[in-house]
């Protein structure tokens, strides 16, 4: 094992949705750590996507100071804000043996263990949504997934939380306590309520997760010109999608609104006529359904997560 | 030995005229011959004439090219980039802050692999305001991914201006070719110009290999390059600029078997078989330190010059094998870095020197470097316009001599005439 690997030092990543907050709870994470005396980071990533995309963001702490800006690959605990992202992207890709897997889903630990194939790994589900909804009156499931995140890991305490939650909110929320009130109350839930489980087996899997090919210098077409026309089709933006326009033929009059609004081409038109919708491209900005004649009602639009649990 | 004989220049001495053109009228009669496609520019002293000149070629319909009277330089290299990504043959001029206010664009440019070729009369940079000759300009834009040829008078600039062409479309990297501001592009010296048809034809037809009009296979240019394969494309750059320095050979031959003129290359050497001091300069100042080298000469004196024609790519091997034998070398530098350690060109030609010795010492090959290697000083001359004389260049030479016999320097880089 190379020295940088022995370092006392806990890398986390965060999986969520571009606009759900992983960033900001990646920043109070660092926060609080702080608070307590620790060392930590919080490491944002940016690109292109926008709200929707998956994106990912990064906490180091350690009890001693440390100084490297490299990005993190090996993390020892994934924390995953959108169950969905467990189906398209590779979130246990370098995480250490006996690593945490922290979940926002309703699924019991084990259910989840066995379901995302997480044996090498301690697995812990929390219902963070649900608590924020109820909590919140709103869907921030990053708070009680802190609340969760010290429960099982024991890095941090509620209360260090708790104090440094209030007082980020005090400025803000002066004239609404009940809206700090209930951030304190959805951090207690997540940490009351954060079910988990030990890895199954210390064995490593150790398959190459999927990676897009990548080129060097000598084969790339020079000056960065991409030479053949409609490229973007291979990038899969469907996963982005929070709601789905669901398409009803037998209401559908044929104007082709839809198709003219649509900013991705992901109206799938046959010989003229709408036939449904391309899912790997469509975003779910849900202009087709706005777009969509009232009387005839043939494009609505439906949430994700919704669709999944049917 | 069997001389083998010369194929005879494509253009005799008999189509050639001899005339008197200022630097920037001749860069002007060469746009002419060239007939780019697209040219857009905005007038800044002292490169105004090149523009002014062409436009009226336009007016006149001596050319077919699309004039782009623009509002800005910003602009203006953004037209040429519009226009080249096009398929366009795409030429503009400008000077000092017009150079500085292209800057963002010079790097699209070069990025976007574009053949554009710029008329740069070199000029001082602002503040304090200055219309006058130093490299300031073009010392900044030195890693910007252009090549950079730097001609020494009128003749040197038309010739250069033509080859250009050529060399930005074999290279698919942007090509500018300098000249002092006044000191060239105002002064008029006697050029030798080729007919309009011999230019035409050494040029050709350009047909580039990707371009938005050829709308029957559409491309994407310029697109968002994240950390994944942003750096592939900048190695790309690096590679297309050493591939570059055997396009200039290349073309710089061609150019001479076509038009029957001197072999233009990266550098021009004065005397150095035998120098035992040597200056190393680009521009204007190299006719100056030439006269002087040839009167110090039939003193009996060793000196010698390099001038430097192509700054970038910059020939590392091939001025490194000149100076190897030198005893001091003097290296003129209209520009200052502030580094307070020397000029742009000081600083690269001292550490081509380092490496080479380095490389040395710790192996056993056998190296054309002499152990110890030149002694290097650098001058800082002309800034904003003052100017350069023999009698300092002479000055020059006679210091090298005394570093060279081992006189102490307190610093290794000093000023040409700038008051105490």
């Amino acid at each position: 094992m190379s020295a940088v690997a022995q370092r006392m030092l806990i890398e986390i990543r965060w999986h969520a949705r571009a606009g759900q907050g992983a960033k900001t709870a990646a920043n109070i994470l660092a926060q609080a750590a702080l608070r307590e005396g620790k060392y930590a980071q919080s490491i944002p990533e940016f690109g292109p996507e926008r709200r929707g995309a998956p994106m990912q963001a990064f906490n180091r702490l350690s009890d001693e100071p440390f100084y490297m800006h490299s990005g993190i690959t090996e993390p020892h605990i994934v924390i995953v804000v959108d169950p969905h992202l467990m189906d398209t992207i590779p979130v246990t890709d370098g995480l250490k043996p006996n690593g945490w897997v922290i979940i926002n889903t309703p699924l019991p630990p084990e259910e989840a263990q066995e379901r995302w194939e997480l044996k090498p790994y301690r697995v812990a589900t929390v219902d963070a949504s649900s608590i924020a909804r109820e909590t919140l009156r709103q869907d921030i499931p990053n708070v009680p997934l802190l609340g969760a995140f010290a429960r099982v890991t024991g890095l941090l305490s509620l209360e260090t939380l708790q104090t440094d939650t209030a007082q980020r909110l005090e400025k803000r929320f002066r004239d609404r306590p009940q809206v700090i009130e209930a951030n304190l109350k959805a951090l207690e839930r997540g940490f009351n309520e954060v079910r988990w489980v030990d890895a199954k087996t210390v064995e490593v899997v150790t398959e190459e997760p999927v990676r897009i090919p990548t080129r060097g210098w000598k084969e790339l077409v020079e000056g960065g010109i991409i030479p053949e026309p409609a490229t973007s089709i291979v990038y899969r933006t469907g996963s982005w999608r929070l709601e789905r326009p669901v398409f009803d033929p037998q209401k559908c009059v044929q104007c082709l609104m839809c198709w003219l609004v649509c900013p991705d081409s992901a109206i799938v038109l046959e010989n003229g006529k709408v036939v449904g919708i391309d899912y790997d491209h469509c975003k779910g900005c849900g202009l087709c359904s706005l777009q969509c004649p009232p009387k005839a009602k043939a494009l609505n639009m439906v949430l994700e997560a919704e669709l999944d649990e049917k | 030995m069997v001389e083998v004989a010369k194929p005879l220049p494509r253009v005799t001495e008999e189509q050639k005229r001899l005339v008197a053109l200022s630097g920037n009228e001749a860069q002007a009669e060469a746009m002419r011959q060239i007939n780019p496609d697209v040219v857009a520019a905005y007038p800044i002293t002292p490169q105004t004439e090149i523009v002014m000149q062409f436009a009226q070629f336009v007016a006149d319909g001596k050319v077919d090219t699309e004039y782009v009277p623009v509002e800005s330089e910003h602009s203006a290299m953004s037209a040429c980039i519009g226009a080249a990504a096009a398929g366009a043959r795409a030429m503009t001029a400008t000077s000092a802050q017009g150079l500085a206010l292209m800057w963002e664009l010079l790097y699209i440019a070069s990025g976007m692999r574009l053949p554009i070729v710029m008329a740069v009369v070199a000029r001082a940079l602002s503040a304090n305001l200055n219309i006058h000759c130093d490299h300031s300009d073009v010392m900044g834009a030195r890693d910007s991914g252009w090549i950079q040829i730097f001609a020494e008078d009128p003749q040197e600039a038309y010739d250069s201006l033509i080859q250009a062409v050529v060399i930005a479309e074999r290279a698919r990297l942007p090509v500018m070719v300098i000249t002092d501001g006044f000191i060239i592009s105002h002064a008029v010296h006697p050029v030798t110009v080729y007919p309009d048809e011999a230019v035409r034809e050494f040029i050709g037809e350009y047909e580039p290999e990707f371009s938005l009009l050829k709308v029957q296979t559409p491309i994407t240019v310029g697109p968002v390059d994240l950390p994944d394969y942003y750096m592939e494309h900048k190695r790309q750059q690096t590679e297309a600029m050493k591939r570059a320095k055997e396009i200039i050979l290349q073309v710089g031959e061609e150019f001479a078997n076509f038009f029957g003129t001197k072999t233009y290359g990266y550098m021009e050497l004065e005397d150095m078989e035998d120098a035992e001091v040597a200056i190393v300069s680009i521009g204007s100042s190299c006719g100056t330190v030439r006269e002087v080298v040839k009167a110090m000469r039939s003193q009996g004196l060793k000196v010698g010059a390099v001038k430097l024609r192509v700054f970038r790519p910059f020939p590392r091997d091939e001025l490194v094998r000149v100076l190897a034998g030198v005893q001091a070398v003097g290296v003129l530098d209209r520009a200052d870095s502030f580094s307070t350690m020397g000029g742009p060109l000081f600083t690269e030609i001292k550490a081509a020197l380092y490496d080479i010795l380095v490389t040395q010492r710790h192996t056993t090959a056998t190296q054309f470097i002499p152990l110890g290697g030149p002694k290097v000083v650098n001058y800082i001359y002309g800034l904003g316009g003052r100017d350069l004389t023999e009698e300092q260049v002479e000055e020059v030479f006679r210091e090298l001599f005394d570093i060279a016999a081992g006189k102490q320097i307190e610093q290794t880089w000093r000023y040409i005439g700038v008051r105490e």
